[in-house]
């Protein structure tokens, strides 16, 4: 069996995971964690919890199995899953912030910036502006066309400039 | 005369290009200040571990559901029984008054009346 058969949906590997979990937790684990790990941490900001988060998306991707007809490759499905279950977290953190007090962080201002976007806005400029990625490449990860990754950077710029501002200056 | 408004931009300069006069509210700088991420390790064995018992959790899981189903069940089926039992032992303690007919023989007999 190659490496992504076993990840494909409807394989023994994604249907029973209790009996053989191994081979399919090394085969996802293996040449994707490196990745994962960055996504999961500039989409989660400086103060998650990594290896909590990681988990979770491995988790995730385990339960799912790979569907080749609703995703291009694994690395797009991934993504995609690292955007759903930090979106979640984020979602539970911001119900839980109030009552929560932590010393202040470096990157903090500019999280909380970013934090005004919305969420496709959010992970678009993430991936572009700290990421680094080529437009294609964040087209490619988030699902979208090229021009809709060229429109909501646009539109995420402005309101990460006006968060900025709002804020008050360096 | 009115504001040009900037539309969508193909392969627009990245923020973080941006320094001096031009980066006056600091984001060049912050996003260049975020961009080094510091190396963090995610232990391969621990996270195999918990990933391995997770997945077992939620196989086993619904073999946990059907056992307290039966569980609550048994103890349901029990408090039934011991209802039962208790409704039924008091007739067996006391019986209730036997009826008129049933107890002919002990009726008293009736004088005629008198004029």
């Amino acid at each position: 069996m190659s490496p992504r058969l076993a990840l494909v949906r409807g394989s023994s590997a994604a249907h029973a995971p209790a009996r053989a979990p191994g081979n399919a937790i090394d085969e996802l684990c293996g040449p994707h964690l490196g990745k994962v790990k960055r996504w999961a941490r500039r989409l989660a900001g400086p103060t998650a919890d990594l290896q909590d988060l990681v988990h979770d998306i491995f988790l995730v991707a385990l339960r799912e199995g790979f569907d080749e007809r609703r995703s291009a490759t694994v690395e797009t499905w991934l993504c995609g899953i690292t955007q759903r279950v930090v979106s979640a977290r984020r979602r539970k953190e911001r119900l839980r912030r109030p009552w929560r007090a932590r010393p202040p962080e470096e990157n903090d201002r500019l999280y909380r910036a970013l934090d005004r976007l919305p969420e496709a806005e959010r992970t678009t400029l993430i991936l572009y502006e700290l990421e680094e990625l080529p437009g294609d490449d964040v087209a490619r990860l988030t699902g979208v066309p090229l021009p809709t990754v060229w429109a909501r950077l646009h539109r995420a710029r402005e309101r990460f400039m006006r968060a900025l501002e709002r804020a008050g200056g360096p | 005369m009115s504001r040009r408004r900037i539309g969508p931009q193909a392969h627009p300069p990245r923020l973080s290009s941006m320094v001096g006069r031009e980066d006056f509210l600091g984001a060049g700088h912050l996003l260049r200040a975020a961009r080094e991420l510091t190396e963090e390790k995610v232990p391969r064995v621990e996270l195999r571990w918990r990933l391995r018992t997770s997945l077992q959790l939620a196989a086993t899981s619904p073999r946990l559901g059907a056992c307290a189903a039966a569980v609550v069940g048994l103890i349901a089926g029990l408090i039934a029984a011991l209802g039962d039992h208790q409704r039924i032992a008091p007739e067996l303690t006391s019986p209730r008054p036997a009826s008129r007919a049933a107890r002919g023989a002990t009726t008293r007999p009736r004088w005629p009346r008198r004029r």
